[in-house]
C-alpha cells in the first residue's frame, strides 16, 4: 500500500529497521527497553558517528557559501510564531472542516513564509543544496546516526511540543522513506543528468522545495478539506494533521539550525545534520500527507451519500 | 481577409465547388446557440448545448424502429492531410434548407458539407507556422459557429475566422503572441513567442480545441502538455480581440520558477452555464511528470477550473490527482444541470476522470457533492513510478484513463451520465535523457498490460474497456457494456432512450439508454473515434445520425445513417 509509512503510525518493524541502521543491535542494547519506547536519548551514546569530519566539513562551506547575512531578530520573532502555529494545530484540528473563507490552516504558516522569503534571499538554501550530498541509502545512514548523536535535535523538537516518542518516529520515518527520498535529486545532479522534461533552471534547491512544499501544502488543506468533506473521515483528518504538526516541525528544526548559524552557536558538523535532517523529515511528512489525506481511495473514504 | 491580406503565420488553400451558393445566407443567432439543446432541427455548439450534454430532443428514432435505421451516404476515404491525422471530430449542423455541416479533421482539415447529399460545398486546408510530430497523429475537435463566421482553432495556437458561406479567411487570433508572461516583439497578428514556434506540435496541441462562441466572446486554450509547456485559456472577442489571458499555474502557489515548466493545459472544450457565465475548463496533468521538482498541490493541474467568462477570474478548482505523477489529468468535459437533493434545487457539475471516479461538485463552490462508484479497477494506484522498469508494479488506472478526451453524453430526463473508460493496467518509470527544447518531452516510459497479462496481474479482472451508465448524483452505476478495447471518441443520448456511440472495433452502436441493451450494430469502418450527433431535416421528415473515425490506420470515414418519420 502506498501510503503504510508515515510517523503517526510508524511500526515496529519501521523502528527495528531504524536501530539496525543505526548500528544498535537490539533493543536489549538500550537498557532494555522495548521497540516502541526507544527514545532518541537513549540511542544517543550508542551510536557510532563515523563521518563528522566531511559533515564538519560541508557545514562550513553552508556558511561560508551563504550571499547574505542571517537576520536574527526575524528569526527569533518568526519562530515564535511557528512555535504557536504548532501548539494551536490541535485547536484548528478540532475546529474540523473550516467554513467557507476561513484560512485556518493557511494562516499558520505566515511566520514561517517569512522565514522562507529570508533562507531563500540570503541564499541558504542554494549553499545548503550546493554543499550537502544527494539522498542516498549511505548519506541517509550517516545522516541519521549524526542527527540521533545531535543533542540538540531532541532539545529543538521538545521546545516544540513533540514528546521523546514523536522526536523517535520523525527520525525513524526517514530512515523508512528512504526510497522516496531519493527521488528528491538537487538541482546540480539534474544539471549532470537530466530527467525527462525537467529543466534544472526552473528547479528550486532541495531544501527550499522540501520546506516551501510543506508550507504550500499546509496552505491548501483549508480548500482541500471543504471541497472533499464528502469523502474525508476523522482518521484521514487525524493523520494528514499529524502529518502537518511533522512538517511544521521539521521546519521550525531548520529554522532553528539557521537561527543558531546566524548566532555563532551551532558546530559545523551538527548544521550539516539538522538541515539536511529537517529537509528529510518535510519531505517524508508531504509525501505521508498526500497518501493520508489528499489521494482518496475508495478503502479509505467516508460511506457515499447514496449508499453502496 | 481585410484588403486581400492574410495576417497569419501559416499559409492556406481554400477550394470552393460549384454548388458553394447551396449554403442558406441565415446568420446563426445568439438565440439559435442558447436553444440548440431543445431544438431537434440542428447541433450548433460541440455538445449541442452550452451545459455539454450530447443530448438531442430529436425523436424520430426511437429504441422501438432503430433497428430500421438506414445508410443515407458515405464518405468511404476522405482526403486528409497526412494518414496519420485522426477523426476524433464532432460536427456542427446549421439548419436550413439545406442544412449544412461544418466539419473538421486533422490535420487542420474544414469542410462545409450539404446535410441531405454529403456533398462538399467549401474546403479549408491550413498549414500552421511550426513543426507537426509525426509520431502523435493530430486531430481537429470541432469548430464553432455564430453570426456568418465559423471560428477554427489552429496548430501554432491561434484561431481563425471564416466566412461560413465560401470559407475565405476574416482575420486570425494569435494565441502565441503572449506566453508565460512574455510578450513577442512585433504585430499581434504575425509575431509568435520564439519558445511556442520551435515545439512540434501534436494531437495535443491547440488545435484539438473546440471552440464555443457565447454572447461576444469565446475561450480558447492551450495544450502541448508533454513538452514542458505552461497553460493557459484566452477569452477572445469574436472580432479576434484578446478580452482577457489566465494562466494555469499561478506562480505564487508553486515553488520557484516551477510553474513555467506545470503544464496544467487546457486541451478540451469548456461546460458554460448561460445564467452565472460560469465555465468550467478541463486541465492538464502538470509538468513535469517527474513531480519533486514541483512540491505542493499544484494549482490548477489535473481536474477542471471554473471561471468567469466575461473576465477570465478563477472562481474555484477541483483537482482530482493533485500533485499527479501519472498523467491523471482531466480533459473529459464537464456538464452541468439542475438536480433536486434534500429538496433543494442545485446546479451541478459532472464529469469522469483518467481516475476512474465521476465527480460531482456545485457548480457555484466547486465543492464535492459526490465521488462516483468506480467505473474501472483501481490497482495500486498511487504508487510512486520508480526510475527503472524492472522494479515498476502493475497499475490502474492507465495513463489514458479511466477517461480521457471522450465527451460524455448526458440525459437530463434519466439523470443519467454515460461515459467512455479505459481499463487496462500500466506500468511507469522514469528515464534520464537531455532536456532540449523543443524535443519530445514526457519523462517517462510505460508499458500496457496486454489481454494474456490478465490472469497474472492480481485484481484485474474485468476487459480494457466499457461504456458505463450512472447516476452521477448518488454516483451509483446503472449499467455497463465492457469490451475488449478502450474506446474512443464522444457519446450521443437522446430524449426517446436511446444512446449512440462509437466502438474501437469500429461499430456504430445504438444503446437502449435504461438497460445498456444494444438495439442497433452497424459496422463501419475498423476503429471509430468521432463523437455521434443527430438532426432532423424537417424538408425530408428524417431525422439523421452522423458519424466520423478513422484516420489512425489507413481508412477514414465520414457516415449518415437516417429514417423517415
Amino acid at each position: 500500500m502506498p501510503g503504510e509509512h508515515h510517523y503517526s503510525q510508524i511500526s515496529d518493524e519501521d523502528r527495528r529497521e531504524f536501530l539496525k541502521v543505526l548500528g544498535v543491535a537490539s533493543a536489549a542494547a538500550t537498557g532494555g527497553s522495548a521497540v516502541d519506547d526507544v527514545t532518541l536519548s537513549d540511542l544517543q551514546d550508542l551510536v557510532a558517528v563515523e563521518s563528522a569530519g566531511e559533515f564538519a566539513r560541508r557545514g562550513e562551506a553552508i556558511r561560508n557559501d551563504l550571499s547574505g547575512a542571517l537576520d536574527a531578530e526575524l528569526l527569533a520573532t518568526e519562530m515564535t510564531g511557528v512555535a504557536d502555529a504548532i501548539e494551536g494545530l490541535s485547536a484548528v484540528r478540532a475546529a474540523g472542516v473550516p467554513d467557507r473563507g476561513e484560512e485556518l490552516y493557511a494562516e499558520l504558516t505566515t511566520p514561517a513564509w517569512r522565514i522562507d522569503d529570508h533562507l531563500t534571499e540570503v541564499d541558504f538554501y542554494a549553499s545548503a543544496e550546493a554543499n550537502l550530498p544527494r539522498f542516498t541509502s549511505e548519506h541517509i545512514e550517516r545522516m541519521t546516526k549524526q542527527l540521533v548523536h545531535t543533542a540538540s535535535l531532541a532539545g529543538t523538537l521538545s521546545e516544540v511540543g513533540f514528546d521523546e516518542r514523536e522526536q523517535t518516529a520523525l527520525v525513524a520515518n526517514v530512515v523508512s522513506q528512504a526510497d522516496r527520498l531519493a527521488l528528491w535529486e538537487p538541482t546540480w545532479v539534474l544539471e549532470e543528468a537530466p530527467v525527462e522534461e525537467v529543466n534544472p533552471d526552473y528547479v528550486s534547491p532541495l531544501q527550499k522545495r522540501a520546506a516551501s512544499g510543506a508550507l504550500l501544502w499546509i496552505d491548501g488543506l483549508d480548500k482541500h478539506l471543504r471541497k472533499n468533506e464528502v469523502l474525508i473521515t476523522d482518521e484521514m483528518l487525524d493523520d494528514g494533521i499529524a502529518d502537518v504538526r511533522a512538517m511544521l516541525g521539521g521546519f521550525y528544526l531548520l529554522s532553528a539550525a539557521a537561527d543558531r548559524l546566524g548566532r555563532g552557536e551551532i558546530s559545523d558538523e551538527e548544521l550539516t545534520a539538522l538541515v539536511s535532517g529537517s529537509a528529510a523529515i518535510m519531505i517524508a511528512a508531504q509525501t505521508d500527507f498526500q497518501y493520508d489525506l489528499v489521494r482518496i481511495s475508495d478503502d479509505m473514504r467516508a460511506p457515499r451519500l447514496g449508499g453502496d | 481577409m481585410q484588403d486581400g491580406h492574410i495576417p497569419k503565420p501559416g499559409t492556406a488553400e481554400i477550394e470552393q465547388y460549384e454548388n458553394v451558393d447551396d449554403i442558406p445566407k441565415r446568420e446563426v443567432t445568439q438565440k439559435q446557440l442558447l436553444d440548440s439543446g431543445d431544438d431537434p432541427e440542428g447541433w450548433l455548439l460541440y455538445g449541442n448545448n452550452y451545459e455539454r450534454h450530447h443530448f438531442s430532443t430529436a425523436d424520430i428514432i426511437t429504441p422501438k424502429n432503430v433497428s430500421n435505421l438506414s445508410l443515407e451516404w458515405k464518405h468511404e476515404t476522405v482526403q486528409n492531410a497526412r494518414q496519420a491525422a485522426w477523426f476524433q471530430g464532432s460536427v456542427l449542423v446549421i439548419p436550413g434548407d439545406p442544412p449544412i455541416i461544418y466539419q473538421t479533421n486533422g490535420t487542420e482539415q474544414t469542410r462545409a458539407i450539404n446535410a441531405r447529399t454529403g456533398e462538399v460545398l467549401w474546403f479549408h486546408q491550413y498549414h500552421p507556422k511550426g513543426i507537426v510530430s509525426e509520431s502523435e497523429p493530430p486531430a481537429n475537435r470541432g469548430v464553432g459557429v455564430l453570426g456568418d463566421t465559423v471560428y477554427k482553432a489552429t496548430l501554432d495556437h491561434g484561431v481563425l475566422a471564416l466566412n461560413r458561406y465560401d470559407g475565405t479567411e476574416k482575420w486570425y487570433y494569435n494565441g502565441a503572441y503572449e506566453y508565460r508572461g512574455e510578450t513577442a516583439e512585433g504585430s499581434r497578428q504575425l509575431a509568435m513567442h520564439d519558445e511556442l514556434q520551435t515545439w512540434k506540435r501534436n494531437r495535443s496541441q491547440a488545435s484539438n480545441y473546440p471552440i464555443v462562441p457565447f454572447e461576444d466572446m469565446f475561450v480558447m486554450g492551450s495544450s502541448g502538455g508533454e513538452w514542458g509547456v505552461h497553460g493557459w485559456a484566452d477569452g477572445v472577442t469574436t472580432d479576434g480581440e484578446q478580452a482577457w489571458h489566465t494562466g494555469m499555474t499561478p506562480p505564487d502557489q508553486w515553488v520557484g520558477d516551477a510553474w513555467k515548466h506545470g503544464g496544467s493545459t487546457v486541451w478540451q472544450a469548456p461546460a458554460i452555464d448561460p445564467e452565472s457565465g460560469t465555465t468550467v475548463l478541463p486541465t492538464g496533468n502538470p509538468g513535469p511528470w517527474f513531480g519533486t521538482v514541483r512540491p505542493g498541490w499544484n494549482p490548477y493541474s489535473a481536474g477542471k477550473v471554473a471561471v468567469d467568462f466575461h473576465s477570465g477570474d478563477v472562481k474555484w478548482n477541483y483537482q482530482e490527482s493533485p500533485h499527479d505523477w501519472w498523467d491523471y489529468d482531466s480533459p473529459s468535459p464537464a456538464v452541468i444541470y439542475e438536480a433536486e437533493m434534500d429538496g433543494e434545487t442545485r446546479k451541478l457539475a459532472s464529469w469522469p476522470g483518467k481516475t476512474g471516479w465521476v465527480y460531482t461538485v456545485d457548480l457555484e463552490t466547486g465543492d464535492l457533492v459526490e465521488r462516483s462508484e468506480e467505473y474501472v479497477e483501481h490497482i495500486n494506484t498511487w504508487a510512486i513510478p520508480p526510475q527503472n522498469m524492472e522494479d515498476a508494479e502493475w497499475t490502474a488506472p492507465h495513463l489514458l484513463g479511466g477517461t480521457d478526451p471522450q465527451p460524455s453524453s448526458f440525459d437530463p430526463q434519466r439523470r443519467t451520465l454515460f461515459l467512455k473508460a479505459n481499463n487496462q493496467p500500466m506500468k511507469m518509470a522514469w528515464s534520464y535523457i537531455d532536456y532540449e527544447m523543443g524535443e519530445e518531452y514526457k519523462g517517462e516510459t510505460f508499458i500496457t498490460a496486454s489481454d494474456n497479462q490478465q490472469g497474472s496481474i492480481p485484481e484485474w479482472e474485468k476487459p480494457p474497456g466499457n461504456i458505463t451508465a450512472l447516476d452521477p448524483v448518488t454516483g451509483k452505476i446503472k449499467w455497463q457494456d465492457w469490451m475488449d478495447e478502450a474506446p474512443w471518441g464522444g457519446l450521443l443520448s437522446t430524449t426517446t432512450g436511446l444512446t449512440f456511440a462509437g466502438t474501437p472495433s469500429g461499430n456504430l452502436v445504438a444503446y437502449d439508454s435504461e438497460t445498456g441493451d444494444r438495439l442497433w450494430t452497424e459496422q463501419i469502418i475498423p476503429r471509430l473515434d468521432g463523437n455521434p450527433v443527430t438532426w432532423v431535416d424537417p424538408t425530408t421528415g428524417k431525422q439523421y445520425v452522423y458519424i466520423q473515425g478513422g484516420g489512425g490506420t489507413e481508412q477514414n470515414v465520414i457516415a449518415v445513417y437516417s429514417m423517415e418519420g
